[in-house]
């Protein structure tokens, strides 16, 4: 950069930039706020548009659950055009797989093998999938998509829920060591529920006690639980329908 | 076209009508000014400390809306509170140049939970700094491949904390029990029974929040007039609740069972 360029770079820096910060400062007077000012009112309008979309399928939704008749086929219709929605939003999430994961391959470090590894599992199956729909769906194609899912994805997923029986005596052993009120309910709780079920002789008498919990209390509790869950359930729901949580909206 | 009212219908308008005019009932005394007293819900005191402790240190919280969907599949309810609260922690972190990375289980909630995070730093004038790939798809409507995602986010170095509010199984215990092993700090919350034991065992009681705890969150969080009124309505029908059990056990013991006639 010459001595002429750092003048103007300077001069750039001097004059315009509290320019800039001026007409931002100056709502009534700069051409550039209001340009900002008619971006907002048109995602406004972009809001109030979502809004009356949200009421009228609300409506619809609503009136065809309480109703038999004229509005099942807009229901129908509804559930239709979700379902495009959910197909062109998974292949948003597939972008985004493969953009999480490309940038971590092309990072290296420990994780870009596992990247790798997912990245062409998916695509492996993917691409049988679709295979198997072009050719027809008892071809090679759709046989190699249930392999995969018989033989390599079940056996999988089976045997991480099986890891639970083991991270739960974990847990437990862990919240025993707290010597705390709460944990010596617990203790005795498990204790009772557990013994209860075994039926050798000492304990037989348990499993009256145990039946007897799981019947009151544990059911009381639980219920407890569903009750407050239900209303905020309905809580969130009527915002929803209300648009009064519409932040997605904007 | 017909009606299909039968009295359990009714009962449900009933109750929907009443919940709307007591919302708006309890919105407008909040606006006014009567603001209804909070109690302490720790979970949500540590969340807002874990964020601001995440941004001070340059790492990331990982916030995890639970497995359920938006399309009509189990946990409709408790995903779109996990939404609310995400944008409540997004808004915090915006503010305070934190970083949230969000782990979807559903296209639709990932759809919506990018655009509410673009949305958070645009609104904080931080534009540049969203990533798109802070928002991730883990997998679609499969609670095992979900949970194993989440399980190896929380094993990140630079995750220092965990959100996981929203719909889980008992499968919860693997990332949860991941992030005891990491001493990570965690806040956990569902409305599930077979979820709530296990994270009670792994992240504590006072990192969990029980039941209708969780929809508290986004009144907590953000204190916006419609948040607590919509927390003050389901304040006092739990309390219709407790009397209508109550007078009904009464009613069925002299031999008048109104809440068979009122479900059938």
């Amino acid at each position: 950069m010459d001595t002429s360029e750092h003048l103007l770079a300077k001069q750039y820096l001097t004059n315009f930039l509290p320019l800039v910060e001026h007409f931002f400062a100056n709502r009534q007077s700069n051409i550039l706020q209001k340009h900002f000012w008619k971006v907002n009112e048109l995602r406004r309008v972009g809001v109030y548009i979502g809004l009356i979309i949200i009421y009228l399928s609300g409506a619809v939704v609503l009136i065809g659950f309480f109703s038999h008749g004229v509005l099942n086929n807009a229901v129908e219709l509804l559930s239709l055009w979700v379902s495009v929605i959910v197909g062109f939003a998974l292949v948003l999430g597939l972008l985004n797989v493969l953009r999480v994961h490309l940038s971590r391959i092309s990072q290296g470090g420990p994780q870009a093998s596992y990247s790798l590894v997912l990245l062409l599992s998916a695509l492996g199956v993917i691409a049988a999938g679709v295979y198997g729909q072009l050719t027809n769906a008892g071809g090679s194609g759709q046989n190699v998509t249930d392999w995969i899912f018989r033989y390599i994805y079940q056996p999988l997923s089976i045997t991480i829920f099986s890891l639970l029986a083991f991270l739960l005596i974990g847990a437990a052993i862990r919240t025993l060591r707290i010597k705390t009120v709460e944990s010596s309910l617990l203790l005795v709780g498990a204790l009772i529920i557990l013994l209860g079920q075994v039926q050798i002789s000492p304990f037989n008498n348990l499993a009256a006690i145990s039946q007897w919990f799981q019947d009151y209390p544990v059911l009381g509790a639980i219920r407890g639980v569903l009750i407050g869950a239900a209303l905020g359930a309905i809580a969130t729901s009527l915002r929803y329908l209300l648009g009064v949580d519409n932040e997605y909206l904007r | 076209m017909s009606l299909a009212f039968g009295t359990s219908t009714v009962f449900m308008i009933i109750v929907g009508l009443v919940f709307l005019l007591l919302y708006f009932v309890a919105w407008s005394q909040i606006e006014r000014g009567q603001r209804p007293n909070l109690r302490l819900l720790s979970p949500l005191t540590r969340l807002r400390r874990m964020i601001e402790q995440s941004a001070e240190t340059g790492t990331a919280v990982h916030f995890s809306p639970g497995n359920g969907g938006l399309t009509g599949q189990a946990g409709t309810p408790e995903t779109l509170n996990a939404l609310t609260s995400l944008t409540s922690v997004n808004r915090v972190t915006a503010r305070t140049n934190g970083q949230t990375i969000v782990s979807t289980n559903d296209a639709l909630t990932y759809v919506i939970a990018d655009d509410l995070k673009r949305n958070q730093y645009r609104e904080a004038g931080r534009p540049e700094d969203y990533q798109p790939t802070d928002t991730r798809f883990v997998a679609a409507q499969d609670r095992t491949a979900y949970i194993a995602g989440v399980t190896a986010l929380n094993s990140q170095p630079n995750i220092s904390g965990t959100v996981m509010i929203g719909h889980f199984g008992d499968e919860v215990l693997l990332a949860t029990d991941r992030g005891v092993r990491r001493d990570l700090p965690q806040i956990t919350g569902s409305s599930q029974v077979e979820a709530l034991p296990l994270l009670l065992t792994t992240a504590g009681l006072e990192n969990t929040l029980l039941g209708e705890e969780i929809y508290a969150t986004p009144a907590y969080l953000d204190r916006k007039p419609a948040y607590l009124a919509s927390l003050q309505v389901q304040d006092w029908l739990r309390l219709a609740v407790i009397l209508a059990i109550i007078i009904g056990t009464i009613l069925a013991t002299v031999g008048f069972p109104i809440g068979n006639y009122l479900l059938h």
